[in-house]
């Protein structure tokens, strides 16, 4: 079954050749006709699906378009031509603490970012201990999170984005927060959620990850499909392409 | 989950708030319904010759002729040669016929102004053809002495079916200057339940077809903004609770700003109008305060919204959240700021003596269509702030010269025969705002008319900031 399908989907960055941000300079430029935009494909014709179950990794160097796809599929941005189609409630992984207000205490912020995050009220509140006891923040969850050090705050924020069950999930990099100890929990935990049969679709620059964890890969670069397939062949051909891509 | 019967719920409960919010209008919008308007009918206005001191004991009467079903007032010109005079007056409507009372009004003289209207409002309407005879106003003056007492004037006129006698005398040919407020039934009273109810039965209708179509497993618009609601609305509460929450966070009088702030604004304002210009405003203190809370509302949801797009960019390029929900959730946490400072106003109107009337029950019907209003100014403004940072400025000057242009702090009759006049005919901030003043100034609902129009504008509105909204909404995340 297809969880995710992407067909033949590119995305134009229009590039003003200054950034026009007033009235004034928006008039005279349309005025003089000077309105020229400077067209950049950040993606061009991107079409692969994953099917359920299947943990599908995307490489590539900076700029070959990574972000962006996850941006589309994850419905950030829409496409300027083609589309994406997605089965089952989608979870993004693409950033930590989202929405997150410095003046609240940890525990409306679980509300606060669990609700952006897209989860229901009924499931943060039945989620709430398992929060609670993985972030290790014990009665600091009652201040205001500008009290809480860096290391505090990315555990909070990291114990609510995997606390999800989702049946697709994205993710940009495998997140590892916190200090050495929390680092090993919380890698092991992504390890967890990414082989508990859901599908995932994984970005990543490490690429003994990929090799790991993934069934398939595509190979983005410079806005197209190098290469999709299964992921040693996908992998080989990538780490023979240039040198700057072997970790 | 049983999706079948969200439709059923949700159709349920929009019927019922409709036929609830139609019963209430049928009955405290009673009166403009049963009646048409209140006229002021002139029987002589141009004040050309006075009566001279009226002393204790006089009585002047005026037939009156032609007139309309109801009468309901009387107002009245008096000079008071320039001095405070002392004694009372009392107006009667009189049945000619047997000369017995109908209806009356007093008044302390002390109060008059020199060659202005005094108005009379009688203590209950009198329906003229139950009279026996022709209908008279009688003007009783007690308590006034020489050189200590008002008069009142005449005018030459040359119908002779109405007449003027003054202790007994008769005046020929002169008429008493006064006016006289009547109204009559309306025509269309009947038309008001009629339309109310063929609109339910539309609605019902239209629930009825929409959860048919939801059991064939059809997906309707009605069903896809149900869905969407139930799927927000937590998302929803969490950014107004957040933004109410921090709002007065580190303030140490906290919420209660929400009660004081409008209150020192028209503390303030009110010190300095009411002696510097003098308007002749009933109820000044509560006219202030409703346009100073309705104003104050909308400048700080729409700036506050203006930036809501711009303001969330880091969650916007990283989180799919439908963008709508941004621009709303600011306007509705300003609009808790709104409930909390409507105390203060009931507070003021009801210290001022005005009593508190079941047409409050109307004030949520003005407080949601203001509310879809201000939501809608805030998707034009939120969408143009994320192309042109300069519109935080521009609209900044732009809502200090509305606030000048609408009759917040002075009366609409200043403007008269100004250009700003005419521009009060299509300044919704005057339509909602006069809403409000009528049901807690006058304690009347406001004339059927005025609910129109306060719906109009929401929906207009709503639909020029929503179209706006939604064709740039996908251009967001790539100008923030």
């Amino acid at each position: 079954m297809v969880m995710i399908k992407v067909k033949d989907v590119s995305m134009r960055f229009l590039m003003a050749n200054d950034n026009i941000s007033s009235i004034k300079e928006f008039v005279t430029a349309f005025v003089k006709k000077k309105l020229k935009f400077k067209e950049f494909w950040a993606l061009k014709n991107i079409s692969f699906e994953v099917n359920k179950g299947e943990v599908v990794g995307i490489i590539g160097r900076n700029g070959a378009g990574k972000s962006t796809i996850l941006k589309i599929i994850s419905g950030i941005m829409k496409p300027t031509t083609g589309t994406v189609e997605r089965y089952g409630n989608i979870v993004p992984m693409l950033e930590l603490g989202s929405g997150f207000d410095m003046d609240l205490s940890g525990k409306e912020n679980i509300f606060l970012n669990g609700a952006i995050l897209g989860y229901s009220k009924e499931f943060l509140e039945s989620k709430y201990d398992e929060i609670l006891e993985f972030s290790e923040l014990g009665d600091f969850i009652y201040s205001p999170i500008r009290n809480y050090s860096s290391g505090m705050l990315m555990r909070l924020a990291f114990s609510i984005a995997t606390v999800v069950e989702p049946e697709v999930l994205i993710v940009d990099e495998i997140l590892a927060v916190g200090d050495e100890n929390f680092q090993q929990k919380s890698r092991q935990r992504m390890m967890e959620l990414m082989s508990g049969g859901t599908t995932v679709l994984f970005v990543s620059h490490n690429l003994w990850q990929i090799r790991e964890m993934c069934d398939r890969v595509v190979w983005l670069e410079g806005g197209n499909v190098k290469m999709f397939g299964p992921v040693n062949e996908v992998c080989d051909a990538y780490d023979i392409s240039g040198p700057d891509s072997r970790r | 989950m049983n999706k079948k019967n969200i439709l059923k719920k949700y159709g349920m409960m929009v019927l019922a708030v409709y036929a609830l919010a139609a019963v209430l209008f049928l009955v405290l919008a009673n009166h403009h319904i049963r009646y048409t308007p209140e006229q002021s009918c002139v029987i002589a206005e141009n004040p050309e010759k006075d009566l001279g001191e009226l002393v204790d004991g006089t009585s002047i009467v005026q037939t009156l002729s032609d007139t309309q079903k109801y009468l309901s007032g009387v107002e009245a010109y008096f000079l008071t040669y320039g001095r405070e005079n002392q004694g009372s007056v009392r107006v009667e409507i009189l049945d000619l016929s047997d000369e017995s009372v109908a209806a009356s009004s007093t008044c302390e003289v002390k109060s008059f102004g020199n060659g202005e209207w005094q108005s009379f409002e009688l203590d209950h309407p009198v329906d003229v053809t139950q009279l026996k005879g022709q209908p008279g106003i009688r003007f009783v003056f007690e308590n006034g002495t020489e050189s200590n007492a008002v008069t009142m004037t005449t005018q030459a006129v040359s119908e002779t079916d109405q007449e003027l006698w003054v202790n007994g005398e008769r005046q020929d040919g002169r008429a008493l200057c006064i006016k006289v407020i009547e109204y009559a039934d309306s025509q269309n009273a009947v038309w008001y339940p009629v339309i109310l109810g063929v609109v339910f039965l539309l609605l019902a209708a239209f629930c009825a077809w929409n959860i048919r179509e939801e059991k064939k497993g059809k997906i309707t618009v009605a069903l896809k903004l149900v869905l969407m609601l139930e799927k927000y609305q937590f998302l929803l509460e969490q950014l107004v609770s957040r933004d109410f929450k921090t709002k007065y966070k580190r303030s140490i009088l906290g919420v209660f700003w929400s009660f004081l702030n409008p209150l020192l604004t028209m503390a303030v304002q009110y010190m300095v109008f009411s002696h510097l210009f003098k308007f002749q405003i009933p109820a000044y203190p509560v006219y202030l305060l409703t346009g100073v809370v309705l104003f104050n509302f909308f400048n700080e949801a729409t700036t506050q919204a203006m930036g809501a797009i711009t303001g969330n960019a880091s969650l916007i390029t990283k989180v799919y959240v439908p963008k709508y929900i941004y621009p709303i959730s600011k306007v509705l946490s300003t609009s808790i700021n709104l409930l909390f400072s409507l105390i203060p106003l009931f507070l003021v109107a009801w210290i001022t003596g005005r009593g508190i009337h079941w047409v409050y029950l109307m004030l949520p019907f003005g407080i949601i269509t203001f509310l879809a209003f201000v939501i809608g100014v805030a998707f034009f403004l939120a969408t143009a702030m994320v192309y042109f940072r300069d519109t935080q400025f521009l609209w900044g000057v732009f809502t200090l010269l509305w606030m000048y242009a609408t009759p917040i702090i002075y009366p609409i009759s200043i403007l008269e025969g100004t250009f700003l006049y005419h521009f009060q005919k299509i300044n919704p901030l005057y339509y909602y705002i006069t809403f409000f003043r009528t049901i807690i100034i006058d304690g009347v609902s406001p004339a059927p008319m005025a609910y129109l129009i306060c719906i109009g504008f929401a929906v207009l509105a709503l639909a020029i900031g929503g179209a706006v909204f939604k064709k740039a909404q996908d251009q967001f995340i790539l100008h923030i």
